[in-house]
């Protein structure tokens, strides 16, 4: 009875054996299978070997796109100081607003007794496509010709944490899966030696509601985001314990792959051999992540584009990193850089506050595009640039000037993966009150995010108490116009 | 392609092989057409979103998910005529060609029918269209155990049901476990610690005695003992803390602390006295509404308190309530009925007969709570009270404060704090240049033009102000923390409570990365029980505040609440900060809405004098005799002072969060969409009730309805669905898998039971049995069934690979938290006292670098460094590593299973974790301990002993050699290249007469065993 089972026989059972486990019989998938392949609709699900959950899985159809890198201004930056120019503000400055306008809205903050807040900045036109950008972001004009502007995004939750999560997992309440981890499950990762989502973080605090914002929810845990520190050692325990040479380690390895591997042939249990693959790449880790996080491979000139200092993390290192991982097969990278909350605080207004904020992101969300350009990777991979909401016309005054948070009309870019470069989306009235036309809601992006990635959001579900899940509950619309 | 291909043949597979094992069904018996089994599953899949119970979104007007609805005249023809196929319109537009007409529609995705389950459907209507009601909400079967043939292998009713179907099946079960096996499991699966080695070789000794025939008297010996254990309750209760989404913190942004651990203790204690589940089900639902509850029976009812509470700024407080409130239905629903309620938030469940009133009806029992999105009523309680262990524990400490005691410890404290040593003379206060200052939650500070900061919107109740300045004198003897009135605040302040008083908490001052600690503290004025000292002690619940007494107030010179304060905090010795910058944390943790209002912070260069505290120290060195009457009155203040102060922290009272609904009920009525800013109310005020569907209907006629209704509700015996998915749930953690899979789901969506007699033999049971838990674990673990081997069987992989049929145990991963106790228990180092607050195990840097609010994470030192992980601290915003790497959910919402993935961040955490490391030196230690000897002449011996340690069993020939290997190999390279060999061997191994290289390869040896999959395997 104890012979030993052969490793590919393990295998096929182990991979019918979670097939069961998602509540979906045999049949039902194969079932899928033959469906997807007549053009027949039915759900998307990925078919995953679990003994390597992020073997990297084609999409169900043609896809645009690869991979994802998301820039995730976490407070929500002022639209309305740095994408669009409102002169009928400025000339409205300090009155009260419309009553029309200001019916059935609700926000975080306002008591009720704000005024009107024209900008201070100075706005040009940039590129072909003529976008507004204001003299905060003097480096994007560099690429006003390679990103989709989307002027008109909207959402429904106003307050931090909530609204993050919404933009991630498309509901405000923790729970579900995010972006990266509904891309991962669905086509796992091109990397065997880093993991195939993973969150860098800038800015001087973490970004509101922590780690939800990169679970997988449902989804199983191999999905969710995996945090990496912009200094020193980029994840928890990644270092053997101190002074243990490679050797010694690879010995200590061998050792517990052997005991396991016995075990294996006493027990017939499939799952050891997920946990001999688990710590092979575990192994290779230890040594890919430092090569990864050495940003002295990067010739001068690329350090200076983006603005990297040496030793010193930030934003800029990050998007630099950001690049280097998707050269590695990382399939989702989100960065979030923090405190775009620029209510009017002594340390949150939009004048110096504001100022620092994009001297921090500016050049360096410029030089991934136009880097990932010169490389060929732009053409599939794509980059998100936004916060989890915009800000008010409406001025709040506290310490100093600023605005609340505003859910109605925000501005975002996406560039790469099939969008159309050098195009604006979405217009807003002429205060920037709300949208008149080009209205993308949070689901319609993800919708079409998951659609350049070979998904029709409507068909990538998970089955979950009850329920088959997706990224955009029951909403969202492909928005066709912005797909070159 | 390839993987297409692949799929192809899968499928021809599976229908060759009869079918997935999804819902395994007698074989042979395909004639008779079932619908909950057969047919229920397709409807419920394709029709029932458009033609189910949602009345609102109802397509044609047509309803398939009842008789009536589905057999209902529809001007000429019937969707389904029951006995004729041909006449049934449903089945004619499944078959039709025609995309616009064909069901169900393309647009909707779902997929078509395949000709098999046409001719399933076909067949159920010619045989008269029969509809059964869903399985899960019909009344408890009462089947006695089948017959079976080989009656000798079933030792109690379960393994009857299951061996009837393995017979049926024609599988054979598979053999008993071993000895060693068997007490590995069950006393992890019963107390989640391993056996230690004299332990399992007593049982073993038992279990083999006179040819076996001492078996059955060894192994209920051995459940009787663990079911003993008061490591049963931790278990066991670790698992019920997941339904509650019991954590330490309030969650979201903030995620400030929070007093939940005496539920955490109640939980334990319940299990460990094994409160009946009916009564365990009402005091935590209902508790505070039973007639006079006692102070435990308050505790209980924080099994609802453990939702968020949100400190951020601008919340609106009713969406922060509602929604918490939506949490406890939602929670309720999936823990009792182990159905999908929040499905009905919105609108009426696709799928369950729970309509969206219904929804609003079950919230219309939690409407009235007293909490308001913050800490809301609370009940007192001491430390090891919920446990019966308050008498014990704390009777050392609870001894009244003895004065003379006191006086000799405070003339030693006063006499060396350099407050009383410093000379008299004017201090020069320079105020701080401000550089930064903002507070942890999102509020306002606001700078007035004399320099002083003034809270303009503080946004939680409990918020902390940073402040960040530089200063110019050339070094730092003490800060001085100035409290102002303003016109702004309640009667002028200085704090924000009502009466302008304010309670400081801790008063922090960070520079360079460092914590500089401050030696003694005063101020001008203190309040009785609150003085500037606890706002340095590191204790939350004390502080500094400044109400004055009856006496005060009545004397024309005495202090004044509402007038400018100031505490002065004094270094050790003045100390120079080269980067001329402080920062200064204000925390506001003892009291909801008693921060500072106004403030300026100046610091100094000498240090000032304590005048007061001086005469203090006099008086005390003064015979108590010989005291001036002032002196008396001064020493009797500050003594009095002591006792409050010790009264709030030795004392060990802390106010537990508990359940209390206000005297007026609030009006529900439903959410349109589940939007609370838009309630409904043309369908109605609504009162409390439960869904009609699921059988028995509340008493009638009461319009009062509260919790403790529903409570009982729950656990009436006629309720079928409560015992069935509590005791689904109880098999799920012995097998790895419940009889229902979908343990969560007892719906339509959900998986049918694979057992579903012994499911309601198991549910009967278990009320019959008065509704103990410890009776149902008794009856489960002596069955034959949960004692076989775990091994793979060849002859069950093709025929049963998910081993629905339980022809054999299941090898089952241990929890997160069983992975650190696992080590520990084996280590020796585990400390194993029950109970209490929660304890900080050394983590790995950089935790919070992700979080918006760092947390306070000072390692514990001696027994509590090594308590079971149940006790960590848990921050929903920033958990503990190892429990995220181990599939612990963050508590955000309930969880009733974990998952369970297989990662390499998990691989890094064992073999890197500094926490782990310690465990294995600890483990090391002990092997030297129990082996003693020459380590070359007792290394093979250690070796053996480690395996017993960790696996309850000594290692196979070959196991042994790996090891030894292993372990010469590491001692001839830590021997030539000693780095490492430091790192691993640690400070213990090497005192007790080991070489470096030695005690490393030892280490070495436990990091090995600790990593592999048995040792955190339940076999």
């Amino acid at each position: 009875m104890n012979e030993p089972i052969a490793d590919n026989r393990l295998r096929e059972i182990t991979r019918r054996h979670f097939f069961g486990q998602c509540g979906v019989g045999l049949g039902a998938i194969a079932l899928n299978a033959l469906l997807a392949r007549d053009g027949v609709a039915g759900p998307q699900r990925p078919q995953i070997d679990p003994t390597r959950p992020m073997a990297p899985r084609k999409p169900p159809q043609p896809a645009r796109a690869k991979r994802v890198i998301y820039l995730f201004m976490a407070g929500g930056p002022s639209q309305l100081d740095l994408f669009e120019d409102k002169p009928r503000l400025r000339e409205f400055h300090g009155q009260k607003p419309p009553e029309s306008l200001m019916k059935g809205k609700r926000f975080a903050f306002l008591k009720g007794n704000e005024t009107l807040l024209g900008s201070q900045r100075t706005f040009g036109r940039h590129g072909q496509c003529g976008m507004v950008i204001s003299e905060l972001l003097p480096h994007h004009r560099k690429i006003a010709d390679e990103v989709c502007w989307l002027r008109g995004m909207a959402t429904d939750v106003f307050n931090h944490g909530p609204a993050k999560l919404f933009m991630n997992t498309g509901f405000q309440a923790p729970g579900r899966p995010s972006f990266g981890s509904w891309v991962t499950y669905g086509l796992g990762s091109e990397s065997e030696n880093l993991p195939g989502f993973v969150v860098l973080q800038s800015g001087p605090r973490g970004p509101r509601a922590g780690s939800v914002l990169w679970s997988s929810g449902f989804l199983p845990t191999s999905y969710q985001g995996v945090p990496f520190r912009g200094k020193g050692d980029p994840i928890l325990n990644l270092r053997s314990p101190e002074g243990l040479s490679r050797e010694r380690e690879r010995d200590f390895y061998d050792t517990v792959s052997a005991l396991n591997r016995a075990r294996l042939d006493e027990t017939g249990d499939p799952e050891i051999l997920t946990r001999v693959n688990s710590y092979e790449m575990a192994f290779r880790m230890q040594t890919s992540a430092p090569e990864l996080m050495d940003l002295q491979q990067e010739s001068a000139a690329t350090l200076a584009m983006y603005g990297v200092k040496p030793g010193e993390p930030g934003f800029a290192a990050n998007a630099l990193l950001a690049r280097r991982m998707i050269e590695r097969g990382v399939r989702f990278v989100q960065l979030y850089h923090t405190d775009w909350d620029h209510h009017g605080d002594k340390a949150n207004n939009l004048s110096e506050a504001i100022e620092a904020r994009c001297r921090e992101v500016d050049q360096a969300s410029a030089a991934l595009v136009l880097d990932l350009k010169q490389r060929g990777l732009l053409e599939d991979t794509l980059v998100v640039w936004g916060g989890e909401f915009g800000r008010t016309p409406l001025g709040e005054v506290r310490e100093t000037v600023g605005r609340d948070h505003q859910i109605d009309a925000f501005t975002m870019w996406v560039a790469g993966g099939g969008f159309k470069a050098g195009y604006v989306h979405g217009e807003t009235d002429e205060l920037g009150f709300g949208v008149v036309e080009g209205r993308t809601h949070v689901h319609d992006l993800h919708a079409t995010l998951l659609q350049q990635l070979g998904f029709d959001h409507e068909r990538l579900t998970y089955r979950f108490q009850g329920r088959a899940f997706r990224l955009t509950d029951i909403h969202g619309k492909v928005v066709k116009e912005v797909i070159a | 392609m390839r993987r297409l291909k692949l799929c192809v043949s899968l499928l021809l597979f599976a229908l060759l092989a009869g079918g997935a094992w999804r819902s395994p069904r007698p074989v042979g018996a395909v004639q008779d057409v079932q619908f909950n089994r057969d047919i229920r599953p397709l409807l419920s899949d394709r029709c029932f979103f458009c033609h189910g119970p949602d009345e609102k979104n109802r397509k044609g007007g047509l309803r398939l998910d009842t008789f009536e609805g589905a057999t209902r005249d529809r001007g000429g023809y019937r969707a389904i005529a029951p006995g004729k196929p041909d006449e049934s319109a449903a089945l004619q537009r499944i078959l039709s060609h025609d995309a616009n007409a064909v069901m169900p529609p393309p647009r909707t995705k779902k997929p078509p029918f395949s000709p098999a389950e046409v001719e399933l459907l076909r067949r159920w209507i010619a045989q008269g269209a029969k509809y059964e009601g869903h399985w899960a909400f019909q009344p408890l079967a009462t089947a006695a155990p089948p017959a079976v043939k080989n009656a000798a292998w079933a030792r109690n009713e379960i393994d009857r049901f299951v061996l009837a179907r393995l017979e049926r099946e024609g599988v054979a079960p598979s053999p008993q476990a071993d000895p060693r096996t068997l007490i590995r499991r069950l006393s992890l699966d019963l107390t989640g610690l391993l056996p230690q080695p004299d332990e399992v070789e007593a049982f073993v000794e038992a279990f083999t005695r006179d040819g076996g025939r001492g078996q059955e008297t060894a192994w209920a010996a051995l459940v009787e003992r663990l079911l003993a254990s008061p490591h049963y309750g931790e278990r066991w209760g670790r698992h019920w803390l997941d339904h509650a989404r019991y954590a330490d913190s309030n969650g979201y942004t903030i995620d400030g602390e929070r007093v939940m651990w005496p539920y955490r203790d109640w939980v334990i204690r319940a299990f460990n006295d094994d409160l009946p589940f009916d009564r365990f089900t009402i005091e935590q639902l209902a508790g505070d509404l039973l007639p006079q509850p006692t102070r435990s029976q308050l505790v209980a009812t924080g099994f609802h308190r453990n939702t968020f509470i949100n400190e951020e700024g601008g919340v609106d407080r009713e969406q922060a309530r509602v929604e918490q409130v939506m949490d406890r239905v939602n929670t309720t629903g999936a823990v009792w009925l182990g159905l999908t309620v929040g499905c009905a938030q919105c609108h009426s469940h696709k799928f369950d007969p729970i309509s969206h009133k219904e929804y609003y009806q079950l919230y219309a029992f939690f409407n009235s709570t007293a909490d308001v999105n913050n800490t809301g009523p609370t009940v007192t309680v001491r430390r090891g009270e919920l446990l019966g262990t308050a008498e014990r524990d704390e009777a050392p400490a609870r001894g009244e404060l003895r004065q003379e005691d006191w006086e000799r410890a405070e003339m030693a404290r006063l006499a060396a704090s350099p407050t009383v040593k410093a000379p008299a003379g004017r201090i020069d206060w320079q105020p701080l240049d401000l550089v930064s200052y903002d507070t942890e939650a999102n509020g306002t500070l606001k700078m007035l033009p004399d320099r002083s900061l003034l809270i303009t919107s503080p946004a939680s109740p409990n918020d902390s102000y940073r402040v960040l300045g530089r200063f110019t004198v050339p070094r730092v003897a003490a800060v001085r923390l100035r409290v102002l009135p303003h016109e702004s605040l309640p009667k002028n302040g200085p704090g924000l409570a009502a009466n302008g008083n304010f309670v400081l908490s801790e008063f922090i001052c960070e520079t360079e990365g460092t914590a500089p600690r401050f030696a003694d503290a005063f101020a001008d004025h203190e309040q009785s029980g609150y003085p500037a000292r606890a706002a340095i002690d590191g204790d939350r619940r004390t502080g500094w505040a400044i109400n004055v007494s009856r006496e005060e107030a009545a004397d024309a010179a005495g202090p004044r609440m509402n007038a400018p304060h100031e505490a002065v905090f004094v270094f050790g010795q003045p100390r120079e900060f080269a980067s001329r910058n402080l920062q200064l944390t204000l925390r506001h943790e003892a009291n909801a809405g008693y921060a500072v209002g106004r403030f300026l912070i100046e610091v100094a260069a000498e240090t000032p004098r304590n005048e007061r505290a001086a005469a203090l120290l006099a008086a005390l060195r003064t015979p108590s005799a010989e005291r001036t009457p002032e002196a008396r009155v001064r020493v009797a203040a500050a003594f009095a002072t002591a006792r409050a102060v010790r009264e709030m922290t030795a004392g060990n009272a802390v106010a537990a969060m508990i359940m209390r609904d206000i005297a007026t009920p609030r009006e529900t009525y439903v959410f349109t969409r589940g939007d609370f800013t838009r309630p409904d109310k043309t369908v109605g005020l609504l009162p409390p009730a439960v869904p009609a569907a699921i059988a028995p209907t509340l008493p009638a006629a009461k319009t009062d309805r509260t919790r403790l209704d529903l409570a009982k509700w729950l656990v009436d015996p006629a309720n079928p669905l409560t015992p069935r998915v509590t005791m689904n749930r109880v098999w799920m953690r012995y097998f790895g898998r419940g009889i229902v899979e979908t343990e969560e789901d007892f719906g339509t969506q959900g998986a049918p039971p694979t057992h579903p007699e012994l499911l309601d033999w198991l549910a009967g049971e278990f009320i019959r049995r008065n509704w103990s838990l410890k009776a149902m674990h008794r009856l489960i673990v002596t069955s034959a069934t949960y004692r076989q081997t775990s091994a793979a069987r060849k002859d069950l992989l093709d025929l049963d690979p998910r081993n629905l049929l339980l022809a054999r145990q299941e090898r089952v991963r241990v929890e997160a938290e069983i992975v650190r106790d696992a080590a520990l228990s084996a280590s020796g180092l585990l400390d194993a006292r029950i109970g209490g607050p929660g304890v900080r195990p050394p983590q790995p840097e950089g935790v919070y670098a992700f979080t918006q609010v760092k947390k306070n994470w000072r390692p514990a030192e001696g027994g509590d460094r090594f308590r079971r992980a149940l006790y960590t601290v848990f921050y929903r915003s920033a958990p503990y590593p190892l429990f995220t790497t181990f599939d612990s959910p963050d508590f955000q919402t309930v969880c009733t299973r974990r998952p369970r993935s297989n990662t390499p961040l998990q691989s890094l955490t064992l073999a890197n974790d500094p926490a782990f490391l310690e465990i294995a030196q600890g483990f090391a230690a002990r092997l030297v301990r129990e082996a003693p000897g020459d380590f070359a002449a007792a290394l093979d011996g250690r070796l053996r002993r480690a395996f017993l340690l960790a696996y309850g069993r000594p290692p196979s020939a070959s196991e042994a050699a790996t090891l030894r290997g292993f372990v010469d190999r590491q001692l001839r390279a830590f021997g030539a290249e000693p780095a490492g060999a430091e790192t691993l061997a640690g400070r213990e191994l090497p005192k007790a007469g080991l070489s470096k290289p030695e005690a490393a390869a030892l280490v070495a040896a436990a990091r090995v065993l600790f990593n592999t999959d048995n040792f955190i395997t339940r076999e």
